[in-house]
């Protein structure tokens, strides 16, 4: 486990160096206040040893009192593991997942060829993943050791638990078929249901509205994507194709349902003809019912950017009001943008970084009972400009004690 | 002991893999057929009489390919033979084994034992000693006043209750500790979070709950 510092730190620099440096600051407050925004409080949290000449992606914040996060760590091989980030006034603290939970193995570098994705928290403190090593793709649990879910037949692709922690939902893959299961009982493996009819494939897109309980999912088919709902979660209760009017001419990529309505925020793409040069078109759309149950779409943000490989999903906060994505400008380094749903503006969120790739929100009350909102951002370069890879800040968007003073 | 959302298929399996290995061990064994010798109960005439160099090799392999059960069959056999704790091999190898599969207590024993054999000084001491720093900076480390203290009370918290992890909480409640160092007593457990004596503790590695007191009539 690593510690980083709260101070800044300071380094000697040549005057020249020094006195162009100066400028920029100063250029850039003035741009800022030009905007009439302040620079928001992100930290850079990947600038430790154990990441160095690495690549962070795909945050996920926990649920809970605290804030944390696990986020992926790749080497250019394509390895990759997992770290947690929690914060404690003004310190952030970070661990590696190991690879294996036997120290002997560990120090030979068990599992290091593992692909540890598909992130679910259970709760505030420990979490499901996926682990891929050698073609087998298994489904652990981490509370400071690794442990695998015994008795899981077939390649797990991605898993979401439950408000009340009884199910867990899967995309699993077993002789070429994917579906989704709710697996239940000892182990979580005993009781298996299937929800989807075998599409050919499921995205990363299992969300669970946390009241019904029922869980929505994207499906792919060779006609498309399409959006299923199993509420309340169990067979006889499946519709394997939500239909939405207009949502047929979009590929569906990822979603997160808004907790208490049972909306949904998608992330999307405008199909191209094969061959096609035209760039991709990318979205944030909404899915909601009216009072009579009827679905409909709303396209909330065009020009949306997204990571190549897995779409993240949309990131909310206030509730569903406000949605975060990054718009796709490079003049502008793919800012940062917050929707506001209830007016349909969306601002620049003036975070210091560049070249942003994802983002995810994750909300925390303070003592005093206030939820703030914290971001992290995978962005390119760190900031003292020395490298060009994914890293990793994270922060408040309001006052958060002690985060400010740690600065 | 309040086991939740409790996982055993794995033992089946085990005991499969243990069957099968056993009956492994003895085939290959020119000397045997009673099927007495893999037992750790002491009658252990039928593997005693082969070379243990050969045999600490092909538990080595077996442990080095994956397969940590096979060579768990081995370690057992060996165990109880006339001498074979005396080697430093063995029990290193010992070691490894119990601490893969989970069986930490047996795997801090085989440790204890191994750094008594290695000398006072030399590679082969240092070689444990980091080996007995990892173990410790890898798992968390319950103490208690020892064999005749008061069981303590123990739940895992986690959603999956793996089975080293049921068979550790087992012998915490069974108060089958073992010496951890000289002057403590106790037991290792994976980190992870657990209730202990009423109260939730989110155990790390290189971790001591001390109960020392609490456990003590």
């Amino acid at each position: 486990m690593t510690r980083r510092r709260p101070s800044l730190q300071f380094r000697r620099v040549p005057g020249g160096l020094a006195l162009v440096g100066l400028a920029t600051v100063l250029l850039l407050a003035v741009a800022g206040a030009a905007h009439g925004a302040e620079a928001l409080p992100l930290r850079l949290v990947s600038d430790v040893p154990v990441m160095k000449g690495l690549q962070a992606q795909s945050p996920v914040w926990a649920p809970g009192d605290t804030p944390r996060l696990v986020h992926q760590v790749t080497d250019r091989s394509r390895r990759t593991w997992l770290r947690q980030l929690w914060v404690d006034g003004a310190s952030t603290f970070d661990a590696i997942v190991p690879g294996s939970r036997s120290s002997r193995v560990e120090a030979l570098g068990g599992a290091a060829d593992r692909a540890d994705t598909g992130v679910a928290w259970w709760d505030g403190q420990s979490f499901f993943f996926v682990r891929s090593v050698g073609g087998s793709a298994k489904l652990f649990y981490f509370d400071g050791s690794p442990r695998e879910v015994p008795n899981l037949q077939g390649r797990v692709d991605e898993v979401a638990v439950d408000a009340k922690r009884r199910h867990l939902f899967a995309a699993v893959e077993k002789d070429g078929i994917v579906d989704v299961y709710r697996m239940s009982g000892a182990g979580f493996t005993s009781e298996k249901m299937r929800l989807s009819h075998s599409p050919t494939g499921v995205e990363h897109s299992l969300a669970i509205e946390m009241e019904s309980g029922g869980l929505n999912w994207i499906a792919a088919t060779r006609a498309g994507t399409r959006l299923g709902i199993a509420n309340p979660p169990d067979p006889d209760h499946v519709r394997e194709r939500v239909r939405v009017a207009g949502l047929e001419a979009y590929e569906l990529l990822s979603l997160t349902v808004l907790q208490g309505s049972g909306e949904l925020i998608l992330y999307a793409r405008v199909p191209r003809d094969e061959g096609s040069s035209d760039p991709e078109q990318r979205l944030l759309l909404e899915v909601s019912g009216d009072e009579q149950g009827q679905p409909s779409m709303k396209v909330l943000a065009q020009r949306v950017f997204l990571p190549s490989g897995l779409a993240p999903r949309p990131a909310l906060s206030g509730g569903g009001r406000f949605v975060y994505y990054i718009s796709a400008d490079t003049s502008a380094g793919n800012p940062v943008m917050r929707l506001d749903r209830t007016t349909g503006k969306a601002v620049v969120l003036k975070l210091g970084t560049m070249g942003n790739q994802e983002v995810a929100v994750g909300e925390y009350p303070t003592a005093n009972g206030d939820s703030v909102p914290w971001l992290a951002v995978v962005a390119v370069g760190d900031d003292k400009g020395r490298d060009v890879r994914n890293h990793l800040y994270a922060g408040p968007l309001s006052a958060w004690p002690g985060w400010q003073a740690g600065r | 002991m309040r086991v939740d959302c409790q996982v055993r298929p794995f033992v089946g399996a085990l005991v499969c893999a243990l069957l099968g290995t056993t009956l492994l061990l003895l085939t290959a064994c020119p000397t045997t057929g009673t099927g007495a010798g893999i037992t750790s109960s002491g009658a252990a005439g039928s593997s005693c009489g082969r070379n243990l160099e050969a045999d600490l090799k092909t538990a080595g392999n077996r442990l080095e390919r994956g397969h940590p059960e096979e060579a768990l069959v081995y370690i057992e056999a060996l165990r109880e033979c006339p001498g074979n704790q005396d080697s430093l091999q063995f029990m290193v190898l010992a070691s490894a084994v119990y601490e893969e599969m989970g069986i930490l207590n047996q795997g801090w024993w085989a440790l204890r034992t191994a750094l008594g054999r290695a000398g006072s000084e030399g590679e082969q001491r240092e070689r444990v000693l980091e080996q007995m720093r990892r173990f410790e900076d890898s798992y968390a480390r319950l103490q208690t006043a020892g064999p005749d203290s008061y069981p303590v009370e123990i739940s895992y918290l986690g959603a999956i209750l793996d089975d080293p992890t049921y068979e550790l909480l087992k012998l915490v409640s069974a108060n089958k500790g073992l010496p951890l160092d000289a002057g403590s007593w106790g037991f290792w457990l994976f980190p992870g979070r657990y209730e202990i004596m009423g109260k939730v503790h989110s155990l790390a590695g290189g971790q001591t709950v001390d109960l020392t007191e609490r456990s003590s009539r």
